[in-house]
């Protein structure tokens, strides 16, 4: 029983970096309408530019944060003026797919040229020793990861269902011509959305950096695990992108544990298409119709 | 005289093609391609061929060459990346006229690698360390001066099967992790023994507390391990944070420098096959005044960027001095004379080991070649052997 507690609360950690991941591609999303797919690099790049600060130059843990926030925030802002805003976003377009995707390639190749190969281990946020509760290992930086993404996505919810400025946001998502003929200011809070979605993305990265290594190669799997948590759950909601990333980070610490991790990501992805079959609108998410 | 049109043309492409072949070998000089890692998960393999490979170009070209020409090494960034390694052996086959390639550290880019050389036949020294990488019938131009995983698995198996009684087997999903976990499961078969439990990761697994603990609830008493340093270093560190604090051993790759530097601490209990070439014993400084020479050489030569495995820089030398050589003893450049005169390599003397080819043989370690050493003991490049280390 202690090592299935363990297990969940590993599970749990990860699950809540996805969720957080979730959470962003969700923020754009409610701006945008298109999915961030560059979202995972973003976060990468964070991670390392916060890495570089504290690690590389000496300096201490805020100010590295502080960095990374600066870096993720203009970058966000600038995929959504450059990758997103020039191209049209109807039903049938797709160019913003490969423009996003081209974005998260550059900005893979970039991390990599600048910041160089090598996996670099991200400090801890307070000690990644097991500390023992009875049987069982408890790792305080997993539990902080657990407890800021439950907050995250208490104050999102918060925010956009008990606040004008969330209302507001809801209005520009939906129809963005009739929001700016009532006065509100579209270009604001889309790219308020997007500097939200920087601020998350550096969040996000001091949480998971200390788990696993920070290189170039983590945002394609952070992206990829946040888009997946993001449908788990129902694009559009909140709760249900942080449910969604809970889910897919204890099914896929479960199945490691009881299948066979041979087969854990086989079985996260048949889970996935099972709920998305049940439900296509994700768990916690509505379908949209389209009426003529 | 230019009269025509069509003659205008044929000039100009004839000096663009001038330009575009700007960059080709000129014919007297004897091109190696080297493909390897310089970036991606074993950038650090690629930095050890060029500290190994370059110094002993120099000199060999110093002392007139081979064959009359001098030696041009050509290298190629394979990023890691199977695809780009098949793009580079095409380029240098075609475009660089390269009489041998040598490289493919990493199994996968190796597997991915080596049909396309075969099918150019050109002599393929070929570092991974995948099993089937070397298979003379299937890959006729294939020959590997490194260690198989076979021989690195018959070592640790033998050491462990006398200390433990549960291992438990946990290896990376690519074609390097299968391939250990194949030779690991046969060895411990030949000792009468079973593994506990055998777990996979995935090089993007951000947590691999699951495998972790299937390894301890089987009651393993000493993990088999096959990856790269890097994910491996995670391993140890989720391994650690689990509270499972049990020996580890594996391969080659729990030495790339990735492992020491990432994961601390919690690597103390870990050791790997290693060349017993610039290996120590236990506080003392036992390696030869030859290792001492080259050692020092490199430092000279490479200063604070020497690679910390400078074992293998030296096998990258024995490598290329076996196949300079072949080369002299076939007389020739031909692919099939300088293959012919590999098959007949026997008992050449190296740095890390002695070679022997044969025409059924492309694989001339010795497993006397290899011991085990701590992955976190390397002082000033040398390596520390655990006790009674083979």
């Amino acid at each position: 029983v202690s090592n299935l507690i363990a297990v969940l609360i590993a599970g749990l950690a990860v699950g809540s970096v996805y969720g957080l991941m979730a959470l962003a591609v969700n923020v754009t999303f409610a701006a945008r309408r298109v999915v961030n797919f560059a979202h995972g690099d973003v976060t990468m790049l964070g991670g390392l530019v916060a890495v570089t600060v504290i690690v590389g130059w000496g300096l201490p843990y805020f100010v590295g944060v502080l960095a990374a926030i600066v870096a993720t925030v203009l970058v966000a802002l600038a995929i959504e003026r450059v990758a997103i805003r020039p191209l049209p976003r109807d039903e049938t377009s797709i160019a913003w797919i490969l423009s996003i995707l081209a974005v998260s390639i550059i900005l893979s190749n970039v991390s990599l040229l600048t910041f160089g190969p090598e996996p670099k281990q991200f400090p801890s946020l307070f000690s990644d020793r097991p500390v023992k509760l009875g049987d069982i290992n408890v790792v305080p930086d997993q539990i902080a990861t657990i407890v800021a993404a439950g907050l995250f996505m208490l104050l999102f919810h918060f925010v956009q269902n008990r606040t004008i400025r969330g209302k507001a946001l809801k209005a520009v998502a939906s129809d963005p011509a009739m929001a700016s003929l009532l006065g509100i200011g579209v270009d604001w809070y889309i790219g308020g959305a997007f500097a939200l979605s920087g601020v998350m993305a550096t969040i996000a990265a001091i949480l998971v950096g200390p788990m696993t290594f920070v290189s170039s190669q983590l945002g394609f799997v952070l992206g990829i695990k946040g888009f997946a948590a993001a449908t788990l759950g129902g694009l559009g909601t909140f709760r249900g992108a942080v449910a969604g990333g809970v889910l897919l980070g204890v099914v896929e610490a479960l199945t490691a544990l009881y299948a066979g991790s041979s087969y854990k990501d086989s079985i996260s992805l048949v889970i996935l298409g099972a709920i998305l079959i049940l439900r296509p609108g994700g768990l916690l998410g509505e379908v949209r119709v389209s009426k003529m | 005289m230019l009269e025509t049109k069509w003659q205008w043309a044929m000039a100009v492409l004839a000096a663009l093609g001038g330009m575009a072949t700007g960059g080709e070998t000129r014919a007297q000089e004897l091109v190696i391609g080297v493909i390897n890692p310089f970036t991606g998960p074993g950038a650090d393999l690629g930095v050890s061929s060029r500290q190994g490979l370059e110094p002993a170009v120099e000199e060999i070209n110093r002392a007139g060459g081979v064959l009359g020409r001098q030696i041009k090494l050509v290298f190629r960034d394979d990023e890691s990346n199977p695809q780009k390694a098949v793009a580079a052996a095409r380029e240098l086959a075609q475009r660089q006229h390269a009489v041998v390639i040598v490289g493919a550290n990493l199994t996968h880019v190796a597997m991915a690698v080596s049909p396309v050389i075969n099918q150019l036949k050109l002599p393929f020294m070929v570092m991974g360390t995948g099993n089937a990488v070397i298979d003379p019938k299937t890959f006729p131009y294939s020959f590997r001066t490194s260690v198989s995983n076979d021989i690195e698995a018959a070592v640790v198996v033998d050491y462990v099967s006398k200390r433990f009684k549960a291992p438990g087997i946990i290896v990376d999903a690519t074609a390097y992790g299968q391939s250990g976990e194949s030779s690991l499961r046969k060895h411990l078969t030949e000792h009468g023994m079973k593994p506990v439990a055998v777990e996979k990761f995935n090089l993007s697994d951000i947590d691999m507390t699951g495998q972790v603990n299937s390894l301890q609830k089987a009651g393993a008493d000493v993990m088999l391990v096959w990856g790269l340093g890097g994910p491996l270093a995670y391993l140890a560190r989720s391994a650690d944070r689990a509270g499972f604090h049990v020996p580890a051993f594996g391969g080659l790759g729990v030495h790339q420098v990735a492992f020491p530097n990432l994961a601390g601490a919690a690597g103390k209990d870990w050791s790997a096959t290693t060349y017993r070439a610039f290996s120590r014993a236990l506080r003392t400084d036992s390696i030869t005044p030859q290792e001492r020479a080259y050692l020092d050489a490199q430092k000279k030569r490479w200063g604070s960027e020497l690679g910390a495995s400078v074992e293998v820089n030296a096998l990258w030398e024995d490598t290329l001095r076996l196949l300079i050589d072949a080369i002299k003893r076939a007389n020739s450049t031909d692919p099939d004379a300088i293959k012919a005169a590999l098959e007949q390599t026997s008992g050449f003397k190296g740095m890390v080991s002695s070679y022997s080819f044969g025409a059924t043989k492309h694989d001339a370690m010795e497993r006397s070649a290899m011991t085990i050493a701590y992955a976190t003991g390397v002082e000033d490049h040398i390596k520390t052997r655990i006790p009674d280390a083979p």
